[in-house]
């Protein structure tokens, strides 16, 4: 199906015109070649993630061509490649692997002294309790920051992982050094489970280097059916000290470059996420009038019902590891995430189009039903089909509204 | 009480859920409405919506209601929901003197975005950890009075008072609704029980005549709202 669609709508995403040489494959290829035959991984998703390695193997990294191969998805089974592009894609990393080195440690020093001003001597092991974080000397800003950031890391979890005291310690750090240099939104809701999303990615990343090295495997072997996202509890205490502290700072910084097209999503009166609604609710227009038409009779407006969906750039709605694969293609997107999101909330919103009219005479359904959609089901195709969807409608509205605007 | 068919009731009430970010709105709901409680329930954006049928004098009542988000950043769209609601918990942390003393907001924010007439009940909520008290009995039970709001005690962890706190508004509504009201202002005898104030001022006509219901909206709704809906 994505494959179809791409043909069909190859204007977009070119695919990257280089023709690879055989010999500059790095090692992995072989590895693919003679991996077990899965069925879920097709030739071409091999295909793309011998091209990724690839491009990530140049000097230069070309950030057009990785964009355009990254759109593709990245396998789950190798996280460092993921973590990696996003870093890169979310212009953390330096494309200039020359510097790449040095740029990070600056940047990650910049970070750690910055928590350090505010977390002199929180050790990751301790409890977070107002009486530990909260001194006289704060400001009120300072000290409701905290109040509501100690809250809600109690309260974020994609995954076992985060109940431990490490994650949770470097959440809090994270939260609240981002609401410190960002006063004009400070700390909103929702935010926590952006940055939880990036620090699994990372966390996952070290956990399955780790795991590597002590079942001797190398770093190029892989497994296509592998999946390294399923992280236990004690995982992160295999994690050492110095590590912890790099994923804490790369997380800060994924998550502020992340934020910083989406600013207006959390300043006073959301207006970026009403924007991202207005836009969504335009595309339902097109693409299905009867169902806009039928939500806005019934008095339920997309806005009152995909305001999570947006605030949280959907990571309420699907479970982490399906979310990691939406947001393969939101990070991969060209433009910022404020174009392409109104496309994959328009699409989700269409899967349900059928079910929503038929609650015709029960609208209760319909605000249960949008609250808690039935996406645990979801399979990786499905995933696929909704972002084949959601690639497929910008094709259809964006090149026409370019087209109507000339 | 007794639950039968969903959609099979005599009356339908909404109740809006309020208070600030983290005193347990949405554990209230979840025990209420589905006997779960959850340390680690994730924190509510905009506003999340549950129902429950009970029974109350023989008659079948449909609660809807709406979870709200309390975080300040989320209070615009929010007050969007007030409207149309007959009763409001205003919840705090029986633990965190802040969320009491910021009750007065949440009251004033009723005021200007609910209908006048909405029926509200103080709770105080987190009652299982007695230890770490930060508000006295004595002290809400007092500011409820003084303000004419129902007044009642609970903990979502251990089910303390939570169905009874839904029920007891449920019941204040619908007797005032059904011209029943007694007015048992003496009746406060402890803090498991409700301790009802002075009925609420200028409570309108349609709260005396409730109509029995075919839709999902009461007359007054529909003479009020333009389009029809559950909300
Ligand atoms: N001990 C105890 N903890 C509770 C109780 N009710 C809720 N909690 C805890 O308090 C925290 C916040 O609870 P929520 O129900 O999410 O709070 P909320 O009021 O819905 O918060 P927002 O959605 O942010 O407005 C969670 O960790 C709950 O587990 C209770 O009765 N006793
Ligand atoms: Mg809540």
């Amino acid at each position: 199906m994505l494959e179809r669609i791409k043909g069909v709508f190859s204007k977009k995403k070119k695919p990257v015109e280089k023709k690879l040489e055989e010999d500059k494959i790095p090692e992995p290829e072989d590895d693919l070649n003679t991996s077990s035959t899965s069925q879920t991984f097709s030739n071409s998703e091999k295909r793309h993630y011998q091209k990724l390695c690839l491009l990530l193997s140049e000097p230069m990294i070309d950030l057009k061509k990785l964009r355009s191969e990254a759109w593709y998805g990245i396998p789950m089974c190798y996280p460092q490649i993921r973590s990696i592009v996003w870093k890169l894609l979310l212009g953390y990393y330096s494309p200039n692997q020359e510097f790449q080195e040095s740029s990070i440690s600056r940047k990650r020093e910049e970070y750690i002294d910055c928590s350090r001003s505010y977390f002199p001597n929180l050790a990751y092991s301790e409890d977070l309790t107002e009486t530990n974080l909260i001194s006289e000397d704060m400001s009120i800003y300072e000290v409701d920051s905290f109040k509501q950031i100690i809250i809600d890391v109690k309260r974020t979890h994609p995954g076992e992982a985060f109940s431990s005291k490490i994650s949770k310690s470097m959440l809090t750090r994270i939260l609240f050094v981002w609401a410190f240099k960002h006063p004009a939104s400070g700390y909103v809701q929702g935010i926590n489970d952006l940055a939880a999303t990036f620090m699994y990615i990372f966390l996952a990343e070290e956990i399955d280097r780790i795991n590597r090295e002590s079942e001797g495997r190398k770093s190029v072997d892989i497994d296509l059916e592998h999946n390294a996202y399923d992280l236990k509890l004690e995982d992160v205490d295999l994690i050492e000290e110095e590590k912890i502290q790099h994923i804490e700072a790369d997380t800060y910084w994924c998550l502020e470059n992340f934020l910083e097209t989406l600013q207006e999503n959390y300043t006073e009166h959301q207006p970026g996420v009403h924007k991202i609604i207005a836009r969504t609710e335009q595309i339902v227009m097109k693409k299905d009038k009867e169902l806009m038409e039928f939500l806005e009779a019934a008095d339920y407006v997309p806005s009152k019902f995909v305001y999570r969906w947006v605030n949280n750039i959907l990571s309420r709605e699907f479970n982490v590891q399906q979310l990691i694969m939406i947001w393969d293609k939101i990070i991969a997107e060209e433009e910022d995430i404020t174009t392409y999101l109104p496309y994959v909330c328009a699409a989700l919103l269409l899967k349900f189009s059928d079910c929503i009219k038929s609650y015709a005479e029960r609208p209760e359904e319909v605000i249960l039903l949008i609250q808690d959609l039935p996406t645990r089901e979801w399979g990786n195709e499905d995933i696929k089909v909704l972002m084949a969807e959601s690639y497929q409608l910008q094709c259809l509205y964006e090149f026409n509204s370019h087209l109507e605007e000339k | 009480m007794t639950s039968r068919g969903e959609d099979e009731y005599d009356y339908l009430f909404k109740v809006v859920l309020i208070g600030d970010s983290g005193v347990g709105k949405s554990n209230l709901l979840s025990r209420f409405t589905k006997n779960e409680f959850n340390l680690e329930s994730k924190t509510t954006i905009g506003v999340e919506f549950a129902t429950k049928t009970i029974e109350c004098e023989d008659k079948v009542i449909k609660a809807q209601i709406w979870d709200t988000a309390g975080q300040e950043r989320y209070r615009a769209i929010t007050s969007a929901y007030y409207r149309g609601a007959v009763a409001a918990l205003l919840v705090y942390d029986i633990t965190k003197m802040n969320t009491f003393t910021n009750v007065e907001k949440w009251l004033q924010e009723l005021k200007t975005y609910a209908d006048d007439n909405i029926v509200v009940m103080l709770v105080g909520n987190k009652t299982d950890l007695a230890n770490l008290r930060a508000v006295k009995v004595e002290e809400a039970k007092g500011f409820a009075e003084k303000n004419e709001l129902a007044f009642i005690e609970t903990s979502a962890l251990d089910s303390t008072n939570v169905v009874e706190a839904f029920e007891q508004i449920i019941q204040i509504y619908h007797q005032m609704g059904s011209e029943h009201i007694r007015q048992n202002d003496d009746d406060d005898d402890g803090d498991d029980k409700i301790t009802k104030g002075k009925p609420v001022e200028g409570i309108s006509s349609h709260l005396r005549n409730p109509v029995k219901l075919t839709q999902a909206s009461t007359e007054a709704d529909k003479s009020k709202e333009k389009k029809k809906g559950c909300c």
